[in-house]
């Protein structure tokens, strides 16, 4: 099933899917926990979560994915009662899940996943990055993009190479529509 | 919680800062929290806030050397970035620490009624948080299976020697699309689900021993604030 039979899948289902998205991304998070970081600093996180954005980018409509990355950062927000976290994760995942939809719907030949991924982790840090420097209204937060580049490069490679292979074991299985 | 918030926004002196730290650690104690919370709040304000400033400021300070000659710390670390600091990290405790003492079931069914003006617009904030309870019931009930067996594997994938880093992440990926095809097995069951699961409507003001306990709380904090202030 391609974009055309998921707008013809009833809502009921559509939504039904959309939870197991979701369920899976947050439990997939929790594989960080294992795959280790090849530069640990704070804060910096693989992102495992963005592997079923990119599976959502690659298979879903711009809205499906949108209501998926929101639902995400809302649920992961209330299970870790870190809910001011919420301004930071929903900010940089909305911003890179939509400008990574983009790059896939509109420039499909121009980058692969992995590229893709990359893109959607240095435009997160980014995004996060303006906020902080928002709110502590200091524009001097920028000195810090380079160490954030970096790390969303490196970052963005491990999550994009595993989504370009989650990618294309579930177009090979016809696991999602 | 917003009349805390609004007292750490509209003082900028020290001292008040100070009295509400002290009322934010006794509302800890009192409220029922965990230390892992308070150590969970202060390594993510540390990581996301703290960190990242002082790398900006060295970085800062860094440029300076190199332009101006000089490192001059008081020119880049005033006493209102201090401030300010302080300010948002009471400002994000509170938040955290209302969320956290909340149940689930209350903040789900005070958000809906929050949002029910969007109706109006044609969005169904219901709709959504029927969505996001699902997730939170189905997340209790398979990440049991997830860590004996997903994560279980992945620590043994990782534990190997013998492969590649490559090699590794292609045994992540296979099991990631086995999760996927599994999961979507369970579409009916998630759709059954769906349609049982309701937010529930009794969202309401109530005044109980407790609520008037932190309301006087607050105006005693109230009062200690405008006696230090005069």
């Amino acid at each position: 099933m391609g974009h055309e039979a998921l707008r013809m899948m009833d809502r009921k289902k559509k939504d039904a899917v959309r939870v197991i998205l979701i369920c899976n991304a947050i439990l997939i998070s929790l594989l960080e926990l294992v795959i280790p970081i090849p530069i640990p600093l704070p804060g910096v996180k693989l992102g495992l979560g963005n592997i079923i954005t990119l599976v959502a980018v690659a298979f879903l409509q711009i809205q499906d994915v949108l209501i998926i990355v929101v639902i995400r950062c809302i649920v992961v927000a209330l299970l870790s009662k870190g809910v001011t976290m919420l301004i930071f994760s929903l900010s940089g995942g909305l911003v890179s899940a939509a400008v990574m939809w983009l790059v896939y719907k509109y420039r499909p030949n121009l980058l692969s996943i992995k590229g893709i991924s990359v893109i959607g982790a240095v435009t997160h840090n980014i995004t996060q990055l303006g906020v902080a420097a928002l709110i502590l209204s200091e524009a001097m937060m920028v000195y810090y993009l380079p160490v954030l580049l970096i790390t969303a490069i490196v970052t963005g490679l491990i999550t994009g190479t595993i989504s370009e292979l989650t990618i294309a074991e579930v177009k090979k299985r016809h696991i999602l529509p | 919680m917003i009349a805390l918030v609004v007292m750490v926004l509209m003082h900028d002196r020290q001292s008040v800062f100070f009295i509400i730290l002290v009322y934010l650690a006794l509302a800890t104690l009192v409220l029922p929290s965990t230390p892992r919370f308070v150590v969970k709040n202060l390594l993510a304000f540390g990581g996301f806030i703290v960190f990242p400033y002082l790398c900006a400021l060295t970085f800062a300070g860094c440029m300076h050397l190199l332009v101006l000659h000089t490192f001059g710390w008081s020119q880049i670390f005033t006493p209102q970035i201090a401030t300010r600091l302080l300010k948002i990290f009471l400002v994000w405790y509170s938040l955290n620490l209302y969320f956290f003492t909340t149940p689930l079931d209350t903040l789900l069914s005070l958000l809906d009624q929050s949002l029910r003006p969007l109706r109006r617009v044609g969005v169904s904030a219901t709709h959504t948080l029927i969505i996001l309870k699902c997730v939170l019931l189905e997340i209790q009930h398979s990440l049991d299976a997830f860590q004996r067996n997903m994560l279980a594997q992945a620590r043994e994938i990782f534990r190997a020697t013998e492969h590649s880093f490559k090699t590794k992440l292609q045994h992540i990926a296979g099991s990631i699309a086995g999760l996927l095809a599994d999961s979507l097995q369970k579409v009916n069951e998630i759709q059954d689900l769906l349609q049982q699961t309701r937010i529930e409507n009794d969202y309401a003001l109530k005044i109980t021993g407790k609520e008037v306990l932190s309301i006087l709380s607050v105006g005693l904090l109230f009062c200690c604030i405008c006696f230090f202030e005069s």
